[in-house]
């Protein structure tokens, strides 16, 4: 993992721009002169709010949170009434669909007169909002006992998730709903082909050869399916089990992009054998449409997010709850890998309510509320000791070895493993578009990852200070 | 009715009678068909929305509306770009007007280059201007109110009214005018005529497009409006959930969303029709 220089300035503008688009918006603000400089110019120094933790200490206040779409949002909208209660702090709220989200929220946040202050993110997030200044490290907040309250415990969460939302030294964000990458088997498939879950790639791909076209509950299968657009959640989700699990690396110590190194060449091969039997259109499928594939009963294997259980479990819209085999990802020549992706809540550094804003995520992460948001379909608790916890055993008894699954992945095998970068959302998007060419069959898989490097070259080196 | 005897011209001009009117029908049925497709999504439940092939012939039912009704994340933004889109129309209208009657009739300096800078406030992509107005909106306290929103619709039904009001009162005959002035009325009076009689259809016209193309807009509400004054367009993202879209409320949604276009175009067309077969000076 490296974590990247960056001339300040530079970047504000520049990322700036890529959430709002266009050059054009930089004769907006050329011509009304917006000072990005981020100072906090309002709300408390959390270093020196002294005196006893009390969660009605910000009585009265008013908070704005913003939410992307997503069952942990429910989950807290659902609860914001005894939160209320609580601390005597109103919410308001906006949930938007994720990408008119995230529209909004670089809007709000870019001007540094924002609007909310408090808002979802994701890891790239981290960097991205940290380096202009945008989010507020939560450090002085957590280590401050009249802030936080005595039985908040920061170190219940799994190192995996916290040290994603680290970034040069400080904490941007608190984990609340966790995904790894977990291989799914149809066991009906399994049995028929009387064989055992495919452990390593080369089981994975010698099960997906013999499945494909076959006809399994009534439906001729297709052997595999993954996601397969070019947008950098392909290469996080399931190329990167394989790609990380034959030991390649995204950028090497020098500074040099090496996704074409003979590690990562390899592991290319291995995805495209099995993507070469998943569907002819799976270059469009984000992780809706394969989740859908899958969930149809359309496909043997798939690669995904573990927590996608909940969609395949639910008899009422899947066609296939009782018969999926939640697995680790396979093992290549490096062990068995993935990546990770969280929502997490984090705080605008132009908050002028920020002790209330950080009442509201202390309370959104605690022990107690977590265990609440469980049965709302935020099945990935962040917090170790909620893994085992009887809600979690309960919501998730029939669900085969799901419960055991995902600890598993998350404790021992999964990590973001590239590079921490604002640039990264591009970065991703260029290898992205190479992994679907080869996906689809398209030229030598040498060539295209030459290619795809040179140009990612020039996005990771256009992010450091200079 | 031409029988045996029409000659082989007029049979032509029939048959490209028939012809166009064939084509233009096809064109309807092809326009009108995504709407057609909605209105009966709305009444599918979301098995047979998603259903493949697609169904014509289902079992109909209410409950997406009922759902949608029930909704104060659907009826709050409805009643917020009833009172923001009518608000934005009638200020335009209080403005664009006298502007438009000034463009078309008085001689003045920098006349045509005030009428492009009306024109050219259409011109700037949204999403240029957003951002500063953004943090002006933030500074004046004009973030997610109405008089915020109406103020920034101007940019989408002011330039419109204009222009099209524009055009309309140039072709008006001038000796309309100097008849009222001869009888004594001054321009105010003969303004108020034209624009309450000879030019009404040309005013009913642009209040519906204006009226549309502001009840249609996404971006400004979706970034200068929050929970209190958000509108239709951004209401409707409500039907779109994380793990699926919910189709048939959507499509209920939009039906809904819909109805008040409906209504305004409809009242309009009487008042262009009537306007234009009322014809006023000969030649």
């Amino acid at each position: 993992m490296r974590e990247e220089g960056m001339g300040l300035r530079r970047i504000r503008r520049r990322d700036f721009l890529k959430g709002v688009g266009a050059g054009a918006a930089a004769l907006g603000l050329a011509g009304c002169g917006v000072d990005f400089a981020q100072e906090r110019s309002g709300g408390q120094d959390p270093s020196k709010v002294k005196g006893e933790f009390s969660w009605t200490r910000e009585k009265g206040k008013t908070i704005n949170v913003l939410f992307a779409k997503h069952p942990m949002a429910d989950s807290f909208i659902k609860e914001l009434p005894s939160f209320e209660k609580k601390t005597g702090i109103k919410v308001q709220y906006d949930t938007l669909p994720e990408e008119e989200f995230f529209q909004k929220l670089r809007t709000d946040l870019s001007t540094g007169k924002g609007n909310y202050d408090a808002f979802m993110n994701g890891p790239p997030n981290n960097w991205e909002f940290a380096a202009p200044g945008w989010s507020e490290p939560l450090d002085a907040y957590i280590n401050n006992k009249a802030l936080t309250s005595a039985d908040y415990d920061l170190d219940d969460f799994y190192p995996a998730a916290l040290g994603v939302n680290r970034w040069r030294g400080k904490l941007w964000s608190i984990p609340a709903n966790e995904e790894g990458y977990s291989l799914f088997s149809r066991k009906d498939v399994l049995e028929e082909m009387g064989i055992e879950a495919p452990q390593t790639w080369d089981d994975l791909i010698a099960a997906v050869k013999e499945a494909d076209g076959k006809t399994f509950g009534g439906k001729k299968v297709d052997g595999f399916v993954a996601r397969g657009d070019k947008t950098f959640p392909t290469i996080q989700s399931g190329y990167s089990t394989a790609f990380l699990g034959y030991g390649a690396t995204d950028v090497d110590d020098s500074g040099k992009v090496v996704i074409n190194s003979p590690e990562g060449v390899k592991a290319t091969e291995k995805w495209a054998e099995v993507m070469g039997h998943a569907p002819n259109n799976v270059g469009t499928f984000t992780w809706y449409e394969a989740m859908n594939h899958f969930s149809a009963g359309n496909a043997a294997f798939f690669i995904d997010a573990d927590h996608m259980s909940e969609a395949f479990e639910d008899p009422t819209a899947s066609a296939i709850a009782g018969k999926v085999d939640y697995g680790l990802p396979p093992e290549g020549d490096a062990g068995r890998m993935g990546n990770i992706w969280l929502w997490s809540l984090a705080m605008s550094a132009s908050s002028k309510n920020n002790v209330a804003a950080w009442m509201f995520l202390q309370w959104a992460t605690t022990r107690e509320q977590l265990e609440k948001a469980i049965t709302e379909g935020n099945i990935n608790p962040t917090r170790r000791s909620l893994a085992n916890s009887e809600t979690m055993k309960n919501y998730t008894k029939d669900w085969g070895s799901y419960n055991e699954t995902w600890q598993t992945i998350l404790s021992d095998h999964a990590a973001w493993n590239y590079i921490k970068s604002p640039k990264y959302p591009a970065f991703g998007d260029r290898w992205a578009l190479a992994i679907q060419e080869i996906a689809l069959g398209g030229g030598s898989i040498e060539e295209t990852l030459d290619a795809a490097a040179k140009e990612m070259q020039d996005i990771y080196d256009s992010a450091k200070g200079s | 009715m031409l029988g045996k005897g029409g000659t082989s011209a007029s049979r032509t001009k029939r048959r490209n009678g028939v012809l166009a009117n064939a084509a233009l029908l096809a064109y309807t049925a092809f326009a009108l068909f995504p709407l057609f497709w909605i209105f009966l999504m709305s009444l599918k439940v979301q098995r047979d929305v998603i259903a493949t092939p697609p169904k014509f012939f289902f079992t109909p039912t209410l409950a997406n509306y009922a759902e949608v009704l029930s909704r104060p994340d659907f009826l709050t933004p409805f009643k917020n770009s009833v009172i923001v889109t009518f608000g934005a129309l009638f200020l335009s209208a209080l403005i664009a007007l006298p502007a438009a009657y000034a463009l078309a009739r008085m001689e003045f300096r920098g006349k045509e280059d005030l009428a492009f800078a009306f024109l050219s406030l259409r011109f700037a992509p949204e999403l240029i201007i957003l951002l500063p107005l953004f943090v002006i909106y933030q500074s004046f306290g004009l973030y997610d109110t109405y008089i915020g929103l109406i103020l920034i619709y101007q940019l989408i039904t002011f330039p419109l009214m204009v222009w099209m009001m524009r055009s309309f009162l140039e072709d008006v005959p001038k000796e309309l005018e100097e008849a009222v002035q001869i009888d004594g009325g001054s321009w105010f009076t003969s303004f108020r005529m034209i624009i309450t009689r000879i030019a009404l259809p040309g005013l009913a016209a642009s209040c519906v497009l204006s009226f549309i193309y502001a009840w249609n807009h996404f971006v400004f509400a979706l970034v200068l409006a929050s929970q209190r004054t958000q509108v239709i367009t951004g209401g409707l993202l409500q039907f779109i959930s994380f793990e699926q879209i919910q189709w048939g409320s959507m499509a209920a949604g939009v039906m809904l969303a819909i109805v008040p276009e409906f209504i305004i175009a409809v009242f309009a067309l009487r008042y262009m029709i009537r306007g234009l077969t009322a014809g006023t000076v000969k030649g």
